[in-house]
């Protein structure tokens, strides 16, 4: 019995230490992207930033799931390379400029945009 | 966090919600921009909410009121002869403007859908399979002919064992029953049917469109086994600078470089520019003979565009200049009399031009006029055999479109002009023929709903030498849910054969060509019918798919290589000719990562060779094709592998010859099996490819390879791979445009 006790003790320890040691983490980010192109480019944008596994944009929510490595780079960074490529990221506001360089469909939600 | 907690009661409660909530209402307009910046409404315009599942319609002066059951929503705007819109919606509104943008009803064949991969359009009345760039990167290497390797529906082989060059088959019939046009301007006809597919670069194209069995009249009335439309690359792409290299095993390297540039008042200018040269000479299978020519290859091409608000305008000049060099090696010795040498020049030039105009007084009513001008010059040596022709061309097509009352009734009609100027000596013998055809053509489309749709459509042709040719042909395509499609067409195909560039390939044998001097236009019926069905696997898109399509001739040019092996004899047929064709597809997507095809196809084609029915030498009866395609969630790295397996084939007798030059009367079965890795970053992407893994070669592919002026050689008894595996690499450099 001592033996099992001692095993599950382990194991919870050896969690913690994966938790403390864990590499990577998952976020799901709000952003304004409004179509395929919106969604091609941010994708883009954040595949190719150092630190990012990985990114995935669901257009019906306008959610991004990023999974990223801890070490390198954080939320707030992650929501920055959004806003600088011309979409709010939750509470963070676009970045102007960025947004006026964006193709005409994915400037304004309201207007007509062609889905590919 | 506070967002999070509030979504988690909004969760939680949400059936409560839905039990007490009212259905929210967006109230809008919809509007399509006129001539001086007015408004005007659109009546009549159908809108649906995708999971609300609600439909609205507008009023006369184009207002709506559509009711949603929860945001976020998108709404789908759909109208004939404007771009599908989709607008997505996350509150209630009472004043939402949509502005539909005229579609582009230049191109015949219009396509409501992109896709980076391989898809079928439910919506088109034909059965279009579209093949993007996606799915044409995945077989890096190099022209038209290699674009349909990871295709069920094209089937791709080898020409003859000494041009190196491939052709295609349709429907189990050989690939000049299939017309093929760039953006509805003829591509390869005439003089470039045997080796044309090779003089379109691969990095050229962004999209090509597959319609099996006939197309629409208005493409012209040539199309049997069906119909292949290219998209090249044009200055609204999104490549603003590209540069391709390419080096593979079997000694070719390719260079491939694009620009686009905007200019002032709207107009844009793009060029293109393909060089590729094949600088080793390869003998895998050790006959003495280059398994594929040495020599190089250009391509140009420069196109302009101006797109206004009205009316839009294209065009451009396109050349190819290419000279191959093949037959024995070098080192059997440069006499021309002892060595059998293969020589393959070609020149060829067009002018284009396009422009399209929407009518001031009706809504829907579109001019569209398409004219080309080419002028080609081939020599083709074969040993002591020389092939050399000319081809004048002029092309001109013109297109009216409207509707009739409503929207559901839509019709097309035109006239088209076809000047033909061939002059072209085999042997000893001159042969020159002016083609002069008018014609002009009339097609309906009645849409029910978007639920059902029929094409009727009937052309006349005043052919100068053969009189009268029409072409009457039936499209129909029933949705019986959104999520499949049920399709038939029937229609007659005609097509005036040229039996030299038809089958310029099999000049390379010791074969007396014995050619009927009076042959008539091959006029064929096709019949097909298709089913498409989609379903989702987790939100993944699948794709299951089946056709029947049957072509019968009432004359076809029969090629009958069985009379005697030192003879190739090319008649009318006066009996039967027929094909039967059957195809399955499975496309999945089991994960967002994982995508796989498989397709099995069933072919019987038979022609009555000297009053015997047979069937047709060098189609397989069965193929079947897997692929498999991988990308990381990241899309840095993707991986494609693809199977192909062919089945046996009927080959011609040789049993007039020697023992020593005899085969079988059947070809072995045989895999073939390609693979690509390819590493993208944001501005190149590299890749690494293997064709032919099983280094599957077919053994003795020439006859008698020792003796090529003698009266058995023979290197057009071609049904496999020659050359074995080959290995290449290269590298996609692209700068995009910034804005599109």
């Amino acid at each position: 019995m001592k033996k099992v006790i001692g095993i599950i003790m382990m194991m919870f320890v050896f969690q913690g230490m994966a938790q403390a040691t864990k590499k990577v983490d998952i976020i799901k980010i709000k952003t304004s992207a409004v179509c395929d192109m919106c969604k091609e480019r941010l994708e883009e944008e954040l595949n190719y930033t150092k630190g990012v596994v990985y990114s995935e944009l669901n257009l019906d929510n306008k959610v991004i799931t990023v999974k990223y490595k801890i070490k390198s780079i954080d939320v707030n960074q992650i929501k920055t390379v959004i806003s600088m490529t011309g979409y709010h990221a939750d509470d963070m506001k676009r970045d102007n400029n960025a947004f006026n360089e964006l193709p005409g469909c994915c400037r304004d939600a309201n207007a007509s945009c062609t889905k590919k | 966090m506070k967002k999070n907690i509030v979504t988690l009661i909004l969760i939680i409660f949400s059936p409560l919600f839905l039990l007490s909530q009212e259905h929210k209402i967006i109230k809008g307009r919809v509007i399509e921009l006129v001539s001086g910046g007015k408004q005007d409404g659109l009546p009549g315009v159908i809108i649906k909410s995708k999971k609300s599942k609600t439909v609205a319609r507008t009023n006369v002066k184009g207002y709506f009121e559509i009711s949603i059951q929860s945001f976020p929503d998108t709404l789908l705007i759909e109208n004939l002869g404007f771009n599908k819109t989709v607008v997505s919606v996350s509150e209630a509104l009472t004043n939402l403007v949509i502005e539909l943008k005229a579609g582009n009803q230049l191109d015949v064949v219009t396509i409501t859908g992109k896709n980076d991969g391989k898809s079928i359009d439910l919506l088109s009345p034909f059965h279009i399979e579209q093949i993007g760039e996606g799915e044409l990167r995945k077989a890096a290497c190099c022209n038209l002919s290699e674009s349909f390797e990871t295709n069920a529906s094209v089937d791709v082989n080898l020409t003859d064992a000494v041009s190196g060059a491939k052709k295609i088959q349709m429907l189990g019939l050989d690939g000049i029953y299939t017309q093929l046009q760039w953006e509805n301007i003829p591509l390869v006809r005439g003089l470039s049917s045997s080796y044309g597919l090779n003089f379109t670069p691969g990095t050229w194209i962004e999209s090509i469109q597959i319609t099996k069995g006939t197309g629409s009249v208005v493409n012209g009335y040539e199309s049997m086994a069906g119909l292949i439309n290219l998209s090249l690359k044009n200055p609204s792409s999104k490549e603003k600078l590209y540069v391709n290299t390419y080096a593979s095993s079997m000694g070719r390297g390719e260079v491939n470089i694009h620009g686009a540039q905007n200019l002032k008042n709207n107009w844009k200018t793009m060029s293109f520019l393909h060089l590729s040269n094949n600088f080793i000479e390869v003998d895998r299978n050790k006959d003495k003979f280059r398994d594929v020519p040495i020599g190089y290859s250009t391509a140009f091409f420069n196109r302009w565009e101006k797109i206004g608000k009205n009316y839009e305008t294209r065009f451009g000049v396109k050349g190819v200049l290419a000279d191959k060099k093949g037959g024995q090696l070098s080192s059997v010795g440069d006499n021309q009399m002892t060595r059998y040498g293969v020589g393959l020049y070609t020149n060829d030039i067009e002018l284009f031009a396009k422009a399209g105009f929407f009518m001031k007084k009706r809504r829907f009513g579109s001019i569209g006029l398409v004219s080309q001008a080419k002028y080609h010059y081939l020599k083709n040596t074969f040993g002591d055999k020389v092939y050399e022709g000319t081809q004048k061309k002029y092309y001109f097509n013109g297109i009216y479109s409207d509707i009739i009352k409503n929207t559901n009734h839509n019709y097309k009609t035109g006239l088209s002009f076809i000047l033909d100027d061939y002059n072209q000596t085999f042997l000893d013998s001159n042969f020159l023929k002016t083609e002069i055809v008018p014609g002009a053509f009339f097609e309906y489309t009645y849409s029910y709903l978007k639920k059902f749709t029929l094409v009727a459509g009937i052309r006349g042709d005043y052919h100068n030498m053969y009189g009268l040719l029409y072409a009457p042909r039936l499209h129909a395509k029933w949705n019986i849910n959104p999520k499949n499609a049920l399709r038939f067409s029937v229609g007659r195909g005609l097509r005036v054969p040229n039996p030299y560039s038809d089958y310029t390939s099999l000049m390379a044998s010791s074969r007396v060509w014995i050619v009927d001097p009076n042959i008539k236009p091959e006029d064929a019926i096709n019949t097909g019918v298709t089913y498409t069905q989609k379903f989702q696997i987790h939100d993944n898109v699948s794709t299951f798919s089946v056709d029947y399509f049957y072509t019968d001739f009432f004359n076809q040019l029969v090629v009958d290589q069985d009379v005697n092996s030192n003879e190739i004899h090319l008649y009318n047929s006066n009996g039967k000719s027929y094909s039967h064709s059957f195809q399955a597809e499975l496309s999945v997507s089991p994960s967002k990562t994982l995508e796989l095809r498989t397709a099995f196809k069933y072919y019987d084609v038979k022609a009555e060779f000297d009053g015997v029915l047979q069937q047709k030498a060098f189609v397989p009866r069965f193929r079947a094709l897997f692929n498999l395609g991988y990308t990381t969630r990241n899309k840095k790295w993707s991986y494609d592998i693809t199977a192909n397996w062919v089945g046996q084939k009927r080959l011609p007798s040789t049993v007039t010859n020697p023992i020593e030059h005899q085969r079988n009367l059947e070809s072995n079965d045989y895999w073939l099996v390609n693979s690509q890795l390819t590493y993208k970053r944001r501005r190149f992407s590299v890749y690494l490819g293997a064709e032919n893994i099983l280094n599957v070669m077919q053994k003795n592919a020439i006859i008698s390879p020792d003796d090529p002026f003698g009266a058995y050689f023979d290197a057009t008894q071609i049904w496999s791979p020659i050359s074995g595996v080959n290995i290449y690499a290269g590298l996609h450099f692209t700068i995009k445009q910034k804005k599109k």
